[in-house]
């Protein structure tokens, strides 16, 4: 993709740029941030006192208290700290759909720098893992400046082709990052994936699982001979007798996706192509009620 | 010129092409392909979609097919080459029959209006073709003692007004006859309409009527019934009648042959009549009838009819079987009937028998009704509007064989030759 397409995510930018992503629980990262933190730390939110113990540093003890009670302790405050974040994004042969717009993995660039951009914002570190049959695109969570427009390029230089193991990236995002969306249509290894998330749930603080659908998937045309892009042996034709049965077919499979996410302990979102972008990442990034 | 004995065939073969030629702008084929990411949701099922193609597909394989059907339906036809026929031909129905006065009178009408190329047919009981071709002159028109039939002259003319469809634009029937009221009956008006066009009438002198005063004569023995039936009815008439109650002999076969018009009544008292054999098993039968009269008695039935040709029934028994029948024999004819008659008893003297016996010993070929037909029916014989075109008769046998043998090989050529076209593409396809 070209500079141009990077230049085309400016109205995304311009609509999130208001949006926050706090965490939805304390984070245990080290760096300060906006987000709260496990530890406690000394920033002016006093918490409470703790007797002093040895090994405590000496320049926190509590000088005026000690001079009231003789007696020595430590003052307390909440800290803040950052969460990194990672976003995983499909670039799979099934992502090229439909064929000449791609309009799916279109959604999930929007989806990932929207996404990208609001964490940022949210002075969050950001990384990205593309993954295609050509091969994997990445970078770890940065906070300098610019690094949403390098994610947007990043994105722009993959072409969505081949066959890729989600659960691989998903693996490698954990170790790096506490928040990881996934921005995926699902339709590789699930099931590895599935595992993946489950095992990494303890681990990473927030997972996110963002489905893509394409318009065109949900009502495709009644009559026509189709091929699955990432396995050419599998064919079959459309007609107006299987329409319905194959929206059936779709439906249960989604739902039933939805469901081992959330099971799982992911936040599971669906996003279709089509849709107002902006209101598929308010609602990710909501907290949840 | 080529023409067709059959040509509904043709019309058959060109409407099956045509249906052809349309089945093969509709193709059947696969929707078209897409790429779909969540094909596997789809069931698995062979769909095929039915279209119209602008150019039909397989245009060879469709020519040899078109081939193959023209050339069945064109075999199936019967096709012949037939010559362009011009002017007018005339087939002339000259009466034979003793319904004509002067023979020579019909002889010369039917010479002035016969060209070359006509066909003349004499007719009387039947009908014979006199003259045909491109023989010039009059032809002989011997005259015969006995009832003319239009009926058979009409038949005979019909078929051969079908050897013209090659020799004339149009064919003219001509009748020369006296168009006596004797010569038409049920079955006339039904045959004239078989000629389709209009017909010319040419009317010759019937003969003179005169009242006959002749008594048949009859030889039997004293006190014969028949001959005390015969003396009480005394049937007097034009011809020359011997009632002969014995065994028929040479001597009777001369006096027939010896004079025109004679009449040999073979009456048999025992034995089986001229024309008849012993029934395997004699029975009674309750009566017998004979042009319009009929007798109810009881009689033993003993002799059975054997057909002959141009023998004709002049008496039946009431079930339908023949009791009577004439037969022609030179100038005059011989009658046999096989009804017995009782010697005793009232039987001889019953009206009822006198008018049969009348009936039996009437001149060969029945009583005569010489006078002119009615005016409608010599009306419809003549009828009206065009003259009949070569046509409208049925063809004559043609020998349409050879070409059609011929057109069902090259029909087989294309057959085969489509069937290895058609394969050539399958493993080539």
């Amino acid at each position: 993709m070209a500079a141009a397409e990077v230049l085309s995510y400016g109205e995304i930018l311009d609509q999130v740029r208001t949006l926050r992503w706090p965490a939805r629980a304390a984070v245990s990262a080290v760096l300060p941030g906006r987000h709260l933190s496990h530890r406690h730390g000394t920033s002016a939110e006093f918490t409470e006192y703790r007797p002093y113990r040895q090994g405590d540093p000496l320049q926190r003890i509590d000088w005026k208290l000690f001079a009231r009670t003789d007696r020595a302790y430590i003052r307390l405050s909440n800290d803040h700290a950052v969460l990194p974040t990672a976003l995983v994004v499909d670039a799979s042969a099934s992502m090229a759909f439909p064929q000449g717009s791609n309009d799916k993995y279109a959604r999930a660039c929007s989806l990932a720098t929207g996404l990208a951009s609001i964490a940022f914002n949210s002075g969050d570190p950001v990384g990205v893992i593309v993954i295609s049959g050509a091969g994997v695109r990445s970078f770890p969570p940065r906070s300098r400046a610019g690094v949403v427009p390098e994610i947007a390029r990043t994105l722009a230089a993959a072409v969505p082709a081949g066959t890729v193991r989600i659960a691989d990236a998903l693996t490698a995002a954990a170790r790096f990052a506490q928040r990881v969306i996934l921005v995926s249509d699902m339709l590789g290894d699930l099931e590895a994936t599935l595992a993946v998330a489950r095992a990494e749930r303890g681990r990473a603080g927030e997972l996110y699982a963002v489905h893509v659908i394409g318009a065109e998937e949900l009502d495709p045309p009644h009559l026509a001979r189709v091929e699955d892009p990432e396995d050419t042996t599998l064919r079959r034709t459309l007609s107006d007798s299987s329409h319905a049965e194959y929206q059936r077919r779709f439906g249960a499979w989604r739902a039933a996706v939805a469901s081992s996410w959330r099971a799982a302990g992911v936040t599971y979102h669906e996003s279709i192509t089509g849709s107002p972008l902006l209101t598929d990442l308010r609602r990710i990034v909501a907290k949840p009620r | 010129m080529l023409s067709f004995a059959a040509p509904g065939y043709l019309a058959a073969a060109l409407a099956a092409a045509a249906g052809l030629i349309a089945a093969h702008f509709i193709v059947r084929r696969q929707p078209r392909a897409l790429m779909l990411p969540t094909a596997r949701f789809v069931p698995d099922a062979p769909v095929l979609t039915t279209g119209w193609a602008r150019v039909p597909a397989d245009l060879l394989v469709l020519a040899l097919r078109v081939l193959c059907i023209m050339l069945a339906g064109l075999a199936l036809a019967g096709p012949f080459v037939r010559g362009r026929g011009e002017g007018t031909a005339r087939v002339i129905l000259a009466d034979r029959s003793r319904a004509v006065g002067d023979s020579g009178e019909v002889s010369d009408s039917a010479a002035a209006i016969r060209a070359s190329g006509d066909v003349v047919i004499g007719y009387g009981p039947g009908a014979l073709e006199e003259s045909s071709g491109m023989a010039a002159g009059p032809a002989p028109i011997p005259k015969l003692d006995q009832r003319g039939s239009l009926s058979a002259g009409l038949v005979a003319a019909v078929r051969a007004a079908s050897r013209y469809r090659d020799r004339a634009d149009s064919v003219e029937l001509v009748i020369v006859s006296s168009f006596a009221a004797e010569e038409i009956d049920a079955a006339t008006a039904r045959l004239r309409r078989e000629w389709p066009g209009r017909a010319r009438l040419v009317t010759v002198s019937a003969p003179a009527v005169t009242r006959g005063e002749r008594l048949p004569a009859i030889e039997a023995g004293a006190g014969d019934p028949l001959a005390v039936a015969l003396a009480i009815a005394r049937p007097v008439g034009h011809a020359d009648v011997r009632i002969v109650r014995r065994e028929l002999s040479e001597l009777d076969s001369i006096w027939v042959a010896g004079a025109s018009g004679r009449v040999l009544v073979h009456w048999p008292v025992r034995d089986a009549p001229s024309g008849f054999i012993a029934r395997r098993e004699p029975g009674s039968i309750g009566g017998f009838a004979t042009r319009g009269v009929t007798v109810v008695a009881p009689f033993q039935r003993r002799w059975q009819h054997v057909l002959a040709l141009g023998s004709m029934p002049v008496a039946w028994w009431i079930d339908g079987e023949v009791a009577g029948s004439e037969i022609a024999l030179g100038p005059g004819c011989v009658r046999s009937v096989a009804v017995p008659v009782a010697s005793g008893g009232d039987f001889a003297l019953r009206p009822d028998l006198h008018a049969a016996l009348r009936e039996l010993v009437q001149p060969c070929g029945g009583a005569r009704a010489l006078q002119r037909a009615p005016a409608a029916s010599l009306a419809r014989l003549a009828s009206s509007g065009a003259l009949a075109t070569p046509g409208m008769f049925a063809p004559p046998d043609r020998d349409t064989a050879t070409l059609a043998k011929w057109l069902l090989v090259a029909a087989l050529i294309s057959a085969l030759l489509e069937l290895v076209v058609r394969g050539g593409k399958k493993v080539s396809g």
